[in-house]
This record gives structure tokens, C-alpha cells and sequence, in this order.
């Protein structure tokens, strides 16, 4: 039944796409049952544990808490999506340095880091820690996604500097 | 390979990469062609009789595919995590906690398996809520349990406590309390029943795969063959994560729909009906000599088991055979008794009791210090046990580290006192250290707990391994996968694991207990020492060759079997020729003995030793408890996996910094009142503090390659460092967890009070 649907076009993971939605749908409902994008997890569906983290205009945001209806004309990347560096670095470094453990808010903590690595280069450990401080872990104690964070981050501006060599 | 090349070496775990990529599949990501969704109808009580349930217009509703209730139930109607089977799927006859599963639809759509739920109508006859164990031992309180209110009642008696009291020259009494906690894995349930030829099978979010069949066959009333159960990805478990009544429930479904079924709950439906850490109250009674050698102690513990037995049976002997700490104690007198109430069942959680009574007792080592004048590790050097000591239940220890562990602990706390704390405290807030030690028995209490491994070669010539317990997230598959290895002489990455699936791996228990490292991981360790043996002896029959001298090798595409004089013999190729011939299983059961009515025995055959030093920060106007530092020193025998050995310690402590400060489930009526992240309030990445992480490299006896288990020992003396660093900085006693704002503020008003 189409009656009371908004039509929504919007980017996803820099395709764009189309859907009708409910008034009362959220975001991260759109994306794990319409679009099958199930690496954005939903972990309390208030915007505290910040599992449902992606990008919307390069801004993390709890996907819990957008409205579907609300993203027309926007870019929504996600875990999946996640294509540019220093994402390839950020896994890397997560895999490596115990990062992952169950691995739930693993997708929203790296979608975080991205977006802070987006905005500084070379963060220090308690710009990190501010930045994934709204995702929580429960497995890990943070410290390790710290290190792998900056890390991942010290990586990417070597590659940085190696293009510029080139 | 050599083993060095292996054990004590990082190897990356092989569901990490999906994880990051958000391919991994957790039970809530997997759907199914005319899946429907399941919801479930729950008690508005904490306690009702159940009168009558009218599912007639919802099961009429146009979308709806079945509604169950306990009518349905064509097996038995009663579940439990242990022998005492005494929890329903369905409420029968009455309805013991708030939340308490009564009817359950599977519908098309979430929407209208939710508008379905309020079509169905129940008859209650409220009865009067129990809301705590003090209330429920009142004479003529009203009786929630099926045999009565005390669920357990257990004692360890040693000596004679009275006497060794009456010898002290000091006698330190206190009273703790400790709240109920949440695990908040940060998966929710989730569960998905789908038709199977001649039965169905369970995608299940779990610690045992094998418990998930045997309860959800018997609720159906079927051969247990008929029921198979793999677990998907599992979002953390920490000690709960098998919610039988969910797994039952939604086969319940999926038998009378004939369709795959998925119930995910949200996150208030999790906290709300999940298993919590017993809140417990402690009364101890320690006496000991001026030299601070302890005579005596007696130990009292009222925990509330909530509405059903669950875990409560095996949890509260555990709190009881620590209840004397790792000291030495000449007379003892430990009691527990679990006790039902109208609130959220209490289960097994990570440290499974040891939490509460490492908090309680370590208080009291610290105060008994403050009385004799003493240093806190002087008096628990004075009094740690050693090698030839017998534990409270009698048992004689070997390997004992504890007073080895106290004096790197003294040495680095010093240490790092020598080189500064970062920023000077203000004038309003007050540093210091506090010091807790424990020993944990490594596996199930006193009762038979097997680990089961099997073993052979895929046909490309992989080591084929099969577990039963299920990888949560910790790593386990990774830690066998390099016993594996290093047993039979490959590298890990030839090793392909396969856990937690009914269809193909042996029964090895549960997750939990911190029993996969040691117990599960010398099974495997048998197993791959066994297959090793049979691919020689075989391969040297098959192609003729001297087998004392051949090795295994690697080589170019895999490894290879080589003698002298003859061609290297690939593993595809052994695969090939002798495949079914190289099946292997073995059993670890480890040498434990149950206690006896006095609490004598033998519990446990492996015994992780720890100490955490806790430093942390006081604001003294707002009761602000600053964790800075913590120092943790470990005996876990040979360290398999050293970043997922350390991702254990930080992540227990994580979780202790939680449970020190800030999380308590709050109740009113068995109604829980902070049912979601916003109020129940969890560590986040700029409340946990550094960790410094310590290891005495003494290799076990028994455990495979010298190791013992850390996912528990990580939490347990968290808190009680915590706590007793907080006194220290306050000067005022603390009697309660967790350590709030109030609860601080409180401990320094009494202070000034009693000043």
C-alpha cells in the first residue's frame, strides 16, 4: 500500500537509488531490509551505542535516529560502501592490531574513525578516543581501537606522502 | 614447524576480515525466502496467576501464520541451563517476572506480527511481587519457586571458625552489597528456526549449540536428532546469550507455521528478560593475629536467583570456594544461599559470582590491614597461599603463584610512583592506589565438563578441525587453531576450524567458565597428537617407509610428509588416499571431584592466579571516581594468543570499570527501570583507563602447551581494586557496588559523620 509513503532518491554507497518508506522508518531499518546493507548493526535503536553509525554527507550519524523520509538528496555511505582510504589502512589495522573481537559495533567504530581521519590526519589518542566515544564496545576495553586507529592513520599519511613523491 | 614458531605468536583471526567489511552474518542479518517474524507477548506482572489466554482474533488476523501459547507445547514445558529444570517457555500456571514470555505470533511483517500481540487476551489474578531476598525469607512470604524460595543453600566448613575466631587478636566484620549488572553483549537475541528435512534447524546467537538441541527437542517432544543448531556470528556473550525460551519459542512457531521463523529483540525486550549477575548481600567475619596472619573466616552470602534456578546452582558454589580469596585460612565457614524473587533471573556472567565476593573480600583484607597497622600487600603476602597449601574445600594446590604476583605488583606500583602520575591532583580530589588478588578454577564446578575435539584432513589436505563450543567473539577457534598447529607441525592457516554446529562437531560443552582455553584446547591438543601418530603410521603402511624417521615439512602449496628415500607425500595426497582413515576424536575431561556436604573437594583441576592494581582519582566535592591506570599481573600459565590474551584482560577490565562505577540494573516491582543504553550506563572509550598488562611465564602442568584460561580472571578483581583504591583516596569506607556519584558522596558523608 503506497498510500502515506514518502518516494525518496537519495545516494547510496555512490549509486543512486530510489524507495518508497513510512513516515515513521529509519534509516538503518531502510538500509538492512530494503537494501540487504546488514553491516550497519542496530545494537539499542537510540542513538547510544552508535552500532548503526554511517556516513551522511561524509558525517557519521546513529542511522537509528534518521529518519528515512529525511535523506532525500543526500549521500548515505556505509560499512560496505566504505570504499576510499583510509578505510582499506583502518581494516588493516583493525584485523592486525586485535581491534575485532564479536565484532557488532566493529563496522559503526570503523565508519567513526573515517570520518575522524577525514578531518584530522594525525589524531592524537584523545581525539580518538572523543571520536569513537560514541560507540560502544563491549569486548575490546577501546584501547586497542585506539591503537589501530592511529595506526591506520600514521599509514595513510605515509601514502599520502608517497603520492606525492610520485 | 616449531612450536615456538606458533604458541605465544599472533596469528589474525579468520572472521576478523568480514567483520570489518560488514559481511559478517550475525542471526538478525540472515533471511530466509517467506521468513516471518516473530514476536512475543509478555507478562505486565512480576507475579500473576494465569487465568486465561484467548489467542482466537489474533491467530484470525490476516497476515498472522501461527500464534503458540503452552497449550502448544507437545514436549515439556520447562527448561533450564542446569538439571533443575524448573523455568517455562510459555507461563502455565502463573507468571514469575515481569516480562515472563505468556503467547508468541509469527506474522508476515514485524507490524503485524506487533498488532497481532494486542489481540490476544490474558486473564491474570495479580499476586503480591517479592522484589528482594530479605523479603522473600520473611515467614509467610509468598512462594515463587516450585520447591519454595531458597533455591540452593551450600557450605564449605574447614576447621572450626568459632576457635580460630576466639584465637584472633583482631576480628574485621562487614556488610557489602552488590547490584544486579547487565552483559549488554552488544548483539541483541536473536534466533532463526527454519524447517529441516525431518525436523528443524536453529540459527542461533548462543554459547552451546548442543544445549540449544537437547532444550528446544524436548520442549517439542522430539529425538533430539531432529533438532540441529549452528551458531552464526555471535554479537558477545560474556556468560549469557542462551535464551532457551527464545530458541524454543521460535520453533514452537516455525513447527506450526511450517515456515522459517526469526524473533530478534530489541534492545529493552533484552534487558528487560536476560539472565543478570547475582545481586548479592555479603556478610564477612575475618579474624586474624597482629602479625596479620588470618585465623578464621566466615562468610554469609544471600544472593537474589530471580525468578527461575537458571545458572544459580552452579554460580553460588563458585562464590563460596573463593569465598577465602587465594589466602590460607586454617578455619573456615562459607555459606551461600540463592533465593527466588519476582526479578529478572539471575544467570551466569562473566567471573560467575567471584565478582561479588572478590569485592566483598578483598574490602575486608584491606580494612583488616588498616586495623593491624599493615601494608595491603604485606597482609595478603603474610597470608597467600603457596605450592602444598590446601584450598577451603581441602584440595592441595600445585603451581600456586599468588605471592609471586603480589611482589611484582608492589614493585611496579612503586615503580610507576617513582616516575609521576601525569597531572597533580587538584585540591578537591584525592589519588591512590588500591590492591585486589584472586584465584580462579578454571572450567565447570566439580562436575564432569568435557572438551571434545575431532580431527582429520579436508580434502585439500587442511587440517580438518571440529569443536563444539561456539567462537564468541574472544577467539577460540584462532587459540585451537594454533594448538592444532603446533601439535601436529603445520602453521595455523591449515587448520580450518569449524565450531558450534550440531550437524558436524562433537558436544564440548558450553562457552563459559573459562574452560575453552585449557579444557577444550587440551582436547585438542589429544586430537591433533593423535592424528599426527595416525598420518605417519598409516602413510608409512600405505607407501612403505621407515616412519621413525619421516617429518612433516613444509613445502611449496601446503606441507608434506617426507622419509628418507622416498618421495614428500603431500597432505591433498594423504587426503586423497587415506581420508576416512584419518578421523580422529578425543575427550579432556579434567580430574575434578564434586563437594562433598561439607564443600570438600576438589572443583577445579586449573587455576588461573591473578592481582590488579587499580589507581584511580577522587573528586571529593561530587564523588567522581576517575579510573586512571590499572596494573594487571597474571600467572595464565603459557599465553597461546597474546593479543587476544590481552584483548581478554582489557576488555575484562573494561567491563570491571563498569561494574565498579557505574552499571546497576535498577528495579521497582521486577520492573526494570533503565532498560536501554541511555540509563543503564555502560564504559565508553573515555572512562576505561590504560591497562599494563604483566605475565609470569610458569607453563601449567595439564593445560595444552602449558596454558590456562583468562576470559573470566580478566573482570573478577576489577571492581575490588577499584573499590578499595577509592577507600584509600577517600579515607572512607565503601560497602556497595556500583561506586555512583551517591554512592561516594554517601561513603564520604558517613566519614565526616562519624569524624
Amino acid at each position: 500500500m503506497a498510500a502515506g509513503k514518502y518516494r525518496i532518491v537519495f545516494t547510496l554507497n555512490n549509486t543512486q537509488e530510489e524507495a518508497m518508506v513510512n513516515p515513521d522508518e529509519v534509516l538503518v531499518d531502510l538500509l538492512r531490509e530494503k537494501f540487504g546493507l546488514t553491516g550497519t548493526k542496530k545494537g539499542c535503536g537510540i542513538g547510544e551505542c552508535g552500532a548503526c553509525t554511517v556516513l551522511l554527507d561524509g558525517k557519521p550519524v546513529n542511522s537509528c535516529l534518521i529518519l528515512a523520509a529525511s535523506i532525500s538528496g543526500k549521500s548515505v555511505i556505509t560499512i560496505e560502501g566504505l570504499k576510499e582510504e583510509p578505510a582499506g589502512a583502518l581494516r588493516e589495522a583493525f584485523i592486525r592490531e586485535g581491534a575485532v573481537q564479536c565484532g557488532y559495533c566493529t563496522p559503526g567504530m570503523i565508519i567513526s574513525a573515517k570520518a575522524l581521519l577525514d578531518s584530522t590526519q594525525t589524531p592524537s589518542d584523545e581525539e580518538i578516543r572523543k571520536a569513537i566515544s560514541g560507540n560502544i564496545c563491549r569486548c575490546t576495553g577501546y584501547g586497542r581501537i585506539v591503537t589501530a586507529i592511529r595506526k591506520a592513520a600514521s599509514t595513510g599519511q605515509g601514502s599520502d606522502k608517497d603520492r606525492e613523491k610520485d | 614447524m616449531v612450536q615456538e614458531e606458533i604458541i605465544g605468536r599472533d596469528f589474525p583471526k579468520p572472521d576478523a576480515r568480514a567483520k570489518t567489511s560488514g559481511r559478517a552474518l550475525y542471526v538478525g542479518d540472515i533471511t530466509r525466502p517467506g521468513m516471518l517474524y516473530g514476536k512475543i507477548l509478555r507478562s505486565p506482572h512480576a507475579h500473576a496467576r494465569v487465568l486465561a489466554v484467548d489467542v482466537s482474533e489474533a491467530a484470525a488476523m490476516p497476515g498472522v501464520k501461527a500464534v503458540v501459547t503452552s497449550a502448544d507445547i507437545t514436549g515439556q514445558n520447562r527448561i533450564g541451563m542446569t538439571g533443575a529444570k524448573d523455568q517455562r517457555v510459555l507461563a502455565d500456571d502463573k507468571v514469575r517476572f515481569y516480562g515472563e514470555a505468556v503467547a508468541a505470533v509469527a506474522a508476515d511483517t514485524k507490524e503485524t506480527a506487533r498488532a497481532a500481540l494486542q489481540r490476544i487476551m490474558v486473564t491474570y489474578e495479580e499476586l503480591p511481587v517479592v522484589e528482594s531476598t530479605t523479603q522473600a525469607l520473611e515467614p509467610g512470604a509468598p512462594q515463587i519457586g516450585d520447591k519454595g524460595n531458597v533455591c540452593i543453600h551450600r557450605k564449605i566448613v574447614k576447621g572450626d571458625w568459632e576457635k580460630g575466631l576466639a584465637e584472633a587478636d583482631v576480628v574485621v566484620r562487614g556488610e557489602y552489597r552488590t547490584a544486579p549488572v547487565e552483559h549488554a553483549y552488544l548483539e541483541p537475541e536473536a534466533v532463526l528456526a527454519e524447517p529441516a528435512e525431518n525436523g528443524i534447524f536453529l540459527w542461533s546467537s548462543t554459547k552451546s549449540v548442543h544445549l540449544d538441541q537437547r532444550e528446544v527437542a524436548r520442549v517439542l517432544g522430539w529425538p533430539v536428532e531432529r533438532v540441529n543448531a549452528a551458531a552464526a556470528e555471535i554479537g558477545g556473550s560474556f556468560g549469557g546469550k542462551s535464551d532457551l525460551a527464545l530458541n524454543a519459542i521460535a520453533a514452537l512457531l516455525c513447527v506450526k507455521s511450517g515456515m522459517p521463523v526469526s524473533i530478534v529483540y530489541e534492545r529493552e525486550e533484552s534487558i528487560q528478560v536476560s539472565t543478570k549477575r547475582h545481586p548479592c548481600i555479603i556478610r564477612y567475619t575475618h579474624g586474624a593475629k597482629k602479625d596479620g596472619t588470618l585465623t578464621a573466616v566466615k562468610l554469609d552470602i544471600v544472593a537474589d536467583a530471580g525468578a527461575y534456578s537458571d545458572y544459580t546452582s552452579t554460580v553460588l558454589p563458585r562464590m563460596i570456594i573463593a569465598g577465602a580469596g587465594p589466602y590460607r585460612v586454617p578455619n573456615v565457614f562459607l555459606e551461600v544461599r540463592g533465593v527466588h524473587t519476582n526479578n529478572p533471573v539471575s544467570g551466569a556472567m562473566r567471573g560467575f559470582g567471584q565478582p561479588q565476593v572478590a569485592f566483598a573480600c578483598e574490602r575486608q583484607m584491606d580494612r583488616l590491614a588498616q586495623v593491624l597497622g599493615l601494608d595491603a600487600i604485606e597482609v595478603r603476602l603474610k597470608n597467600g597461599l603457596v605450592d602444598g597449601d590446601t584450598s577451603a574445600t581441602g584440595q592441595e594446590l600445585s603451581g600456586v603463584t599468588i605471592r609471586r604476583l603480589l611482589e611484582i605488583a608492589r614493585e611496579r606500583m612503586a615503580r610507576d610512583d617513582a616516575g609521576g602520575q601525569g597531572t597533580p591532583p587538584k585540591t578537591y580530589e584525592k589519588d591512590a592506589w588500591g590492591v585486589a588478588a584472586f584465584l580462579y578454577g578454571n572450567g565447570r564446578t566439580g562436575m564432569p565438563n568435557p572438551g571434545v575435539a575431532r580431527m582429520g584432513l579436508t580434502g585439500k589436505g587442511l587440517v580438518d578441525l571440529c569443536v563444539g563450543t561456539p567462537d564468541i567473539g574472544q577467539g577460540s577457534d584462532t587459540t585451537y587453531s594454533q594448538i592444532a598447529a603446533a601439535t601436529i607441525g603445520v602453521t595455523p592457516e591449515y587448520v580450518r576450524v569449524t565450531s558450534a554446529d550440531t550437524r558436524c562437531t562433537p558436544d564440548s560443552g558450553t562457552t563459559s567458565g573459562t574452560r575453552n582455553t585449557a579444557i577444550v584446547g587440551k582436547a585438542v591438543q589429544l586430537a591433533a597428537t593423535k592424528l599426527r601418530a595416525l598420518l605417519f603410521r598409516t602413510a608409512a603402511d600405505l607407501y612403505s617407509f621407515d616412519e621413525s624417521r619421516a617429518e612433516i615439512r613444509r613445502a611449496d602449496g601446503g606441507f608434506v610428509i617426507e622419509a628418507p628415500g622416498h618421495e614428500p607425500l603431500t597432505f591433498a595426497r594423504l587426503a586423497q588416499d587415506l581420508g576416512d582413515e584419518l578421523a580422529v576424536e578425543e575427550i579432556y575431561d579434567p580430574p575434578v571431584t564434586p563437594l562433598d556436604e561439607n564443600g570438600c573437594g576438589n572443583p577445579y583441576a586449573f587455576y588461573t592466579y591473578g592481582v590488579q592494581c587499580a589507581r584511580v582519582r577522587v573528586n571529593i566535592y561530587t564523588g567522581k571516581v576517575t579510573v586512571k591506570r590499572i596494573l594487571a599481573v597474571y600467572d595464565v600459565g603459557t599465553v597461546i594468543s597474546p593479543i587476544l590474551f590481552a584483548g581478554q584482560i582489557e576488555g575484562g577490565v573494561a567491563m570491571g570499570v563498569g561494574y565498579a562505577l557505574t552499571e546497576e540494573i535498577k528495579l521497582s516491582r521486577g520492573i526494570v527501570q533503565n532498560n536501554n543504553f541511555d540509563d543503564y550506563i555502560l564504559p565508553t572509550s573515555m572512562d576505561v583507563p590504560d591497562v599494563e598488562i604483566i605475565t609470569v611465564p610458569l607453563a601449567d602442568q595439564r593445560g595444552p602447551f602449558g596454558a590456562k584460561g583468562v576470559g573470566e580472571p580478566a573482570l573478577v578483581p576489577t571492581a575490588a581494586a577499584i573499590a578499595n583504591a577509592v577507600a584509600n583516596a577517600t579515607g572512607a569506607d565503601v560497602w556497595n557496588l556500583p561506586l555512583s556519584l551517591e554512592e561516594v558522596s554517601k561513603a564520604l558523608d558517613q566519614k565526616e559523620t562519624e569524624r
